[in-house]
């Protein structure tokens, strides 16, 4: 029946006709076969390389022209023919190279393709034992935040892609590996937190979480909350999972979580540096500028006792040890914030520890912080 | 495949990584886990080796000097007793244990074994980007028959 009505001449004079007039028009001209010849480049050739026939093998010719700008509002893969007459299909808020572009993101594309797995299958979910109650509920807590932080993050990122012009592909593509992992992420902690007759924990502070969701200025901004704010912390958190994992099934688990998140973050601070490089002046000290409100709320969540209670309990074995494992929980607070210190100067935004809250500094000096974890 | 276990193989040398890069070309699982662009540095003791990987290979091994490091992406640097510890404990257990892994020894080892020369972060992550390759490189030493200096 779609097929009938699909058939039947345009008779309306409403838009959405009128896009079926313009989609079909090259297929009726008078010359049989025309649109054959509507290329803008033929006779482009390469050869796949050591990994296969990749997208950055591919970006030759105009099909590898990445524009500065864009005013394409279709979703035209870049160097189709562009057909007169074909509606807007969008307004991409993001149009401009520098809003989005990383070098580096062809080959992280490629990178998250060929470097995928499976939580389900490869994890070996059966030599993950039973372990003393407590510990099972700090690891339950542990990856219960860690699978709303991955839930976030795949948020954070679909409500900006779709504002992301169709002329950046290489970003958008990654993007979208990007949220297959975070999916992948959430329901791999979720699985692990729900195991040997799990449940799950507490929904995390949360402040932070929302300064992500509510940042409006740019991509840029929200790209630097993501990878170079939460990102360090994220990939720290996984790094000492896979530490003090008491079985190798935990190691891999947390080992390939540490792959994907490096990845994310090798994106977004490139991107973040690019963006600083090709702004206009003064564009990286806005950036700095700006962590000064959204710093109170990496405080309260780095005060916030629930995660780091658990984590403490992980490390120490039980709760009689706690306080041996909060000492270690200090120490990954300051690395955490020495990391954020340097991956913000990497990327060109002026952040030092003269400049940081003296509430963050605080945990740089942990002599100086209470000896319970804040 | 050659019968690698046959062989004694000295540790540190060219010879016992170039075991390994023969090792991870002929294994399935290494490709399986995805492709891996990288220099690697490796730091034992004096010692510096170079290990390059191209897609899905260890591409060339060689020894080199410590400014070979400035171009590595990054470099894993321990003393001789340490990397004599990891080997010995990998070819025991079959891979490493769990107080062993790269990831674990980079936290709990003072200073970390994991570094970039040139400060640069983004070559330094390389390291967490490819991990479990690179887990799965050193755990395959399990299959040579080590002797150490």
């Amino acid at each position: 029946m779609a097929l009938d009505e699909e058939q039947k001449p345009a008779d309306s004079t409403e838009e959405g006709d009128q896009s079926q007039e313009s989609e079909t028009a090259p297929a009726v001209s008078s010359e049989p076969l025309a649109w054959m010849n509507d290329t803008l480049q033929w006779g482009v050739r390469v050869q796949p390389g050591r990994k296969g026939l990749t997208m950055r093998d591919l970006n030759v010719g105009i099909y590898g022209e990445v524009p500065e700008s864009s005013s394409d509002m279709s979703r035209r893969p870049r160097g189709a023919f562009p057909v007169s007459g074909i509606p807007r299909t969008d307004l991409y808020a993001l149009s401009a190279r520098v809003d989005l572009w990383a070098d580096n993101a062809v080959d992280l594309y490629e990178e998250a393709i060929q470097r995928r797995w499976m939580g389900h299958l490869e994890i070996g979910w059966d030599e993950i034992t039973p372990q003393p109650y407590e510990f099972e509920l700090a690891m339950r807590q542990f990856c219960t935040e860690l699978a709303q932080q991955a839930s976030i993050e795949t948020d954070v990122i679909g409500q900006w892609l779709h504002k992301m012009n169709y002329a950046y592909h290489e970003v958008k593509t990654f993007l979208a590996s990007e949220i297959f992992d975070t999916g992948r992420h959430y329901t791999t902690f979720r699985n692990r937190a729900l195991h040997n007759e799990g449940s799950l924990g507490l929904e995390s502070a949360g402040q932070f979480n929302r300064r992500m969701m509510e940042t409006r200025p740019g991509w840029t901004e929200v790209g630097m909350f993501l990878y170079l704010v939460r990102g360090p912390l994220t990939l720290l958190l996984y790094r000492y999972g896979e530490a003090y994992a008491r079985n190798r099934a935990d190691k891999f688990l947390f080992r390939k979580c540490i792959e994907d998140k490096a990845r994310h973050m090798a994106y977004g601070m490139a991107h973040v540096k690019y963006a600083v490089d090709n702004q206009p002046p003064g564009f990286g000290q806005g950036l700095g500028n700006l962590m000064r409100g959204v710093e109170r709320d990496l405080v309260q969540d780095l005060r916030d006792p629930v995660l780091w209670e658990a984590l403490a309990i992980i490390i120490g074995g039980s709760v009689a040890n706690i306080a041996q494992g909060m000492a270690v929980v200090d120490d990954l607070k300051r690395q955490y914030i020495e990391d954020y210190l340097k991956r913000m100067q990497w990327a060109g935004v002026n952040k030092t520890e003269a400049n940081l809250s003296p509430d963050l500094a605080a945990f740089l000096r942990r002599e100086e912080t209470a000896p319970t974890g804040d | 495949m050659t019968d690698l276990n046959s062989t004694a193989l000295t540790f540190p040398s060219v010879e016992w990584f170039q075991a390994l890069q023969e090792l991870v070309n002929n294994d399935e699982e290494f490709r399986r886990l995805g492709n891996i662009d990288a220099v690697m540095g490796v730091m034992v003791g004096e010692k510096v080796y170079v290990i390059t990987f191209e897609a899905f290979e260890c591409t060339e091994v060689r020894e080199g000097t410590e400014y070979d490091l400035i171009d590595a992406d990054f470099f894993l640097k321990m003393t001789v007793e340490q990397w004599q510890d990891l080997v010995t404990n990998t070819r025991d257990n079959n891979g490493a244990d769990l107080n062993h892994t790269l990831n674990t020894l980079d936290l709990m080892i003072d200073g970390g074994i994991s570094d970039n020369a040139t400060g640069d972060q983004l070559r330094a992550d390389i390291f967490f980007r490819v991990n479990q390759s690179l887990q799965h490189f050193f755990d395959s030493s399990a299959r040579l028959n080590t002797v150490f200096e």
